[in-house]
């Protein structure tokens, strides 16, 4: 049942991951333009678009122009102390001095006209400026706020989704076990009976099978016989197995689980002179017919060259089957 | 070769040449042999005059008849000694035999004969079993079985079933002039009594489990009916004599119960109990189809029946209380009938219909489901276990035209002897229990 | 037909003075009683009141009981191997013997079903039981009452050709329909030899 644990830890490691990295975006984009907002002043987000144009006075304008510093006044020609200087201008002298100083009065209400409106569109520019950073800051807010929003809505679609997910998920593994067992339920009920049936086709085939296994473990056993020992040695031990095997008329009741050892005394030559019994489990039967098998294999196959005939040998009967 | 195998070989030659005593104790292990018949040499007994029986020729076919044991032939024999100290044990080895059997029947007073016997080892030179059987002339040839019974236990480590008897019946004559006798006779054939004759069909013979009656089915009226009847003195009862079928009659281990199969006049052939005492009948198989050929288990628990619910017949089994569940015992093959289990509740002997056509002995272990064909016969039928567990006789067809015999089979499938009628034919044998 | 019974009936005679001495001679019945012997060892005496009124123990089908008009003539039913489904005309003889049990109320059959020799005996018994109800059945359907009709089955015991081939176990698988008299008496026991 380790199944639904782990998948909920892994869920659960997941999820944290995902909201742990949202939240860090969150914090670090927060954190970032948080930064950006605070140089232009900030602006009640009133995100109103400023269209530059307003501030040149087709529409009213929200600040108003300031106002137009009064003209200077012209400085009056000072009238004549008693002449001890100058003449005195004359008319057309005067009327020059007059368009003069009215020539000058305009330029000065131009350029004081310029210079309100240099301050006017400076002003205005400032304005405009302003109410550009300042829609740059709204801006700024808003996306950053439509991010924020956007990241939100993610986590939480994301949160959903996987809620969803694992729901869908739980839900599935729950809909899977319910079914599982209302399946086996079913089965259970249904193949009751034939179950036991097969169990007993089965015990047949197990029955086969083990016998073949037996069968297999027997020879893999003479097969390790013939390995524990090296080259000439295990082809003498085997021929020697084999030919006991060949002549022991094993009695109905040598069956498996019976273990008797024969100790078997020898003479160059390989002829049996005598056998005892040792640790054995079986019953005079099998006593008699592993003493026969002996005798029946002797004279024993020689070894091989150069070695001589071992005295004793301590033969193990143990059948498989 | 690598490297570390090289030195493995040299340290092992090495001490092959320093020590030669190393593997002075060879250590061999055997994990199979052989399933032969054991040549055994049975010697002629020194006799005193009987009434003709040869005591170890009935020995020899005993053992032969067995499939255990190959016996050496009296022409191939190097001598006749009777007894263990006359015996030249090479000569004996070197004619084939493993074994031999030395005797003598000795006259005792009072008419009575004993056998003397010894079972020899002629390779180790021991002696085995020897033993003295006593008893009158007229049962000389029983005292041979016994000694048969005790070879074959100490060679096979099984108890011999020689002494025991077996039930057949034998048909004589052909179509209107035929007759069906119901025989006892010991179990190589011999001694034959004849404890009943009909003209109308005999059938089903079946041993009380303490041998001293005889159930069967008999169509004396024209209509079936079970019969039980003491074997020693031929006094009988008919236990049911019902509308329809009246057949197989089975005892329970405990001797107090029959199992029959009755069908009435319309119905189908179910399996019930009849209590012996009580007369009380109850009935166990409940199913639209023909149910037949009980046979207990020996623990008494269940019964093991033929039955064609599933189409063919196959071998089910039913606890013997009623109510009790009903579970299918064969598997191998499509048609399996008449169950007979082994006294040691290990097999299932049964008829099997094999691809070919040809109905065989087949064989299961109960314990492990596992199925084998034992006979190879194309019209084998009636399988019955020795009490021993280990031998079978069957009645076969051997070829067209030939008039059916019994045969006997070992467990293991070496085959044993065949009973043929001088006359007529055989069939239908019950293996009776040992003698007590 | 009277000629054909007497010649039966004077063979019958002969038979029986021809049996051991011990043998009593056969009552020359105005019927054919030779009915089923049970003896032990020794042949025992006849007239035990045979159960049917045909040639021998079983009845053959020289039967001369019963109707002998055209179909009724054929008291045998065959079957396919393995099956219980009257084949072939046995339905048209099924039908003219029910007919005549259902015309004639004293009249009464024994239906005595049979295989071929394959299988175990106890289960053919079976087999042929169910052969001989099917029969039954048949009768019952078209005329015949429950209290005219017996059935027995003999499974493989009782085949009418012992040969070992499909020819042969096609002519055993049968029923036959054995016409019994109306004052029948069981035969005798059989001996049990001491």
């Amino acid at each position: 049942m380790s199944e639904p644990a782990r998948d909920r830890w892994l869920s659960i490691g997941m999820s944290v991951l995902l909201h742990g990295s949202l939240v860090a975006l969150l914090a670090f984009g927060f954190w970032h333009f948080h930064k950006q907002a605070t140089t232009p002043p900030s602006v009640p987000i009133n995100a109103t678009v400023v269209d530059a144009r307003t501030l040149k006075g087709e529409g009213a304008a929200s600040t108003p122009a300031p106002q137009p510093k009064p003209a200077p006044q012209p400085q009056p020609a000072q009238q004549a102390p008693p002449p001890q200087g100058p003449p005195p201008p004359t008319p057309d002298e005067l009327a020059m001095r007059e368009q003069a100083a009215k020539e000058e009065a305009q330029h000065e209400a131009e350029a004081q006209k310029a210079m309100l409106a240099r301050q006017q569109a400076k002003a205005a520019r400032e304005e405009a400026q302003r109410q550009a950073q300042a829609q740059e800051a709204a801006q700024a807010a808003a996306a950053k706020q439509a991010e924020e929003a956007e990241a939100a809505a993610e986590a939480k679609k994301a949160a959903a989704a996987k809620k969803l997910a694992e729901a869908r998920k739980k839900a599935a593994a729950a809909k899977l076990a319910a079914e599982k067992k209302l399946a086996a339920e079913r089965k259970l009920a249904e193949e009751k009976k034939l179950a036991e049936e097969k169990r007993l086709a089965e015990q047949q085939a197990a029955a086969a099978r083990a016998a073949r296994v037996a069968q297999l473990q027997q020879s893999l056993q003479e097969d390790e016989q013939a390995a524990a020992a090296s080259g000439a040695l295990a082809s003498w031990q085997s021929e020697i197995t084999s030919r006991i095997q060949n002549a022991w008329i094993k009695p109905p009741t040598a069956r498996p689980g019976i273990e008797c050892v024969l100790n078997v005394s020898l003479v160059p030559g390989g002829s049996v002179t005598g056998v005892s019994v040792g640790q054995c489990n079986g019953d005079d039967a099998v006593r008699q017919s592993i003493q026969t098998a002996v005798y029946n294999a002797s004279p024993l196959p020689p070894p091989p060259n150069g070695i001589p005939f071992p005295r004793q040998l301590i033969i193990t009967f143990k059948p498989t089957n | 070769m690598t490297p570390l195998l090289r030195i493995f070989l040299a340290v092992l030659t090495a001490a092959w040449l320093a020590a030669p005593a190393a593997y002075a104790q060879l250590q061999i292990q055997i994990t199979s042999g052989v399933t032969n018949p054991v040549p055994i040499a049975v010697v002629p007994f020194a006799e005193a005059p009987t009434d003709g029986t040869d005591v170890a020729d009935v020995v020899q076919h005993d053992l032969a008849g067995s499939g255990r044991f190959t016996a050496l032939p009296r022409n191939k024999m190097p001598a006749t000694p009777t007894s263990a100290a006359q015996v030249k044990f090479a000569d004996w080895k070197a004619a084939g035999s493993d074994y031999m059997v030395v005797g003598q029947v000795v006259p005792m007073p009072g008419g009575q004969l004993a056998v003397d016997f010894e079972l020899l080892n002629t390779l180790t030179g021991q002696s085995i079993a020897r033993q003295r059987f006593t008893g009158s002339a007229a049962a000389l040839r029983n005292a041979a079985h016994r000694v048969s019974d005790v070879i074959y236990q100490a060679i096979t480590g099984i108890r011999g079933a020689f002494a025991t008897r077996i039930a057949y019946v034998a048909v004589v004559g052909q179509g209107a002039d035929s007759r069906f006798q119901l025989v006892i006779a010991d179990a190589d054939g011999y001694n034959q009594h004849l404890i009943l004759e009909s003209r109308f069909p005999i059938m089903s013979p079946a041993w009380s489990p303490d041998g001293k009656w005889i159930a069967y089915v008999s169509f004396e009226n024209h209509l079936s009916a079970v019969y039980v009847q003491r074997v020693q003195s031929g006094e009988r009862t008919r236990v049911s004599m019902r509308a329809g079928i009246n057949g197989a009659p089975a005892w329970s281990p405990d001797g107090r119960k029959l199992a029959l199969t009755l069908s009435g006049d319309s119905g189908h052939p179910q399996i019930y109990l009849l209590d012996l005492s009580t007369q009380h009948l109850t009935r166990l198989t409940d199913s639209p189809s023909i149910n037949t050929e009980a046979d207990w288990s020996p623990d008494g628990r269940y019964i093991y029946f033929t039955s064609d619910r599933a189409g063919e017949p196959q071998i089910y089994r039913i606890g013997t209380t009623p109510g009790s569940a009903t579970q299918r015992i064969t598997f191998t093959d499509e048609y399996n009938a008449g169950p007979h289990v082994s006294d040691d509740g290990k097999w299932l002997a049964m008829v099997t219909r094999d691809d070919s056509g040809s109905y065989r002995i087949g064989l299961q272990n109960l314990a492990t489901g596992e199925f084998r064909m034992l006979t190879s016969g194309r019209l084998d039928r009636s399988p019955s276990f020795a009490p021993n567990s280990a031998t079978i006789m069957y009645a076969e067809r051997p070829g067209r035209g030939q008039a059916g015999i019994l045969a006997t089979i070992s467990v293991d499938g070496l085959t044993g002897l065949s009973l043929k009628p001088t006359q007529g034919e055989v069939r239908d044998p019950a293996w009776g229990p040992f003698i007590q | 037909m009277y000629r054909r019974t007497a010649i039966l009936m004077l063979l019958a005679g002969c038979l029986g003075l021809a049996a051991c001495a011990s043998k009593p001679p056969k009552p020359s019945a105005a019927q054919q009683q030779a009915a089923g012997q049970n003896g032990a060892g020794a042949e025992s005496q006849g007239a035990e009141g045979g159960a049917n009124a045909n040639g021998g123990p079983f009845g053959n089908q020289n039967s001369v009981a019963g109707p002998q008009q055209g179909l009724l003539a054929k008291r045998t039913v065959y079957f396919d191997f393995d099956s219980a489904v009257i084949k072939g005309d046995g339905t048209d003889i099924v039908a003219a013997h029910a007919k005549y049990l259902s015309d004639h109320a004293d009249s009464r059959v024994r239906l005595e079903g049979n295989t071929d020799e394959r299988g175990s005996p106890e289960y053919n018994i079976g087999l042929g039981m169910r052969r001989a109800q099917a029969v039954r059945q048949a009768l019952l359907l078209q005329g015949a009452s429950a209290s005219q009709i017996t059935v027995v089955s003999y499974g493989a015991e009782h085949p009418v050709d012992p040969a070992h081939n499909e020819e042969a176990w096609s002519k055993n698988r049968r029923v036959d329909i054995v016409y019994l008299t109306p004052n029948a008496q069981p035969p005798q026991a059989p001996q049990t030899p001491q």
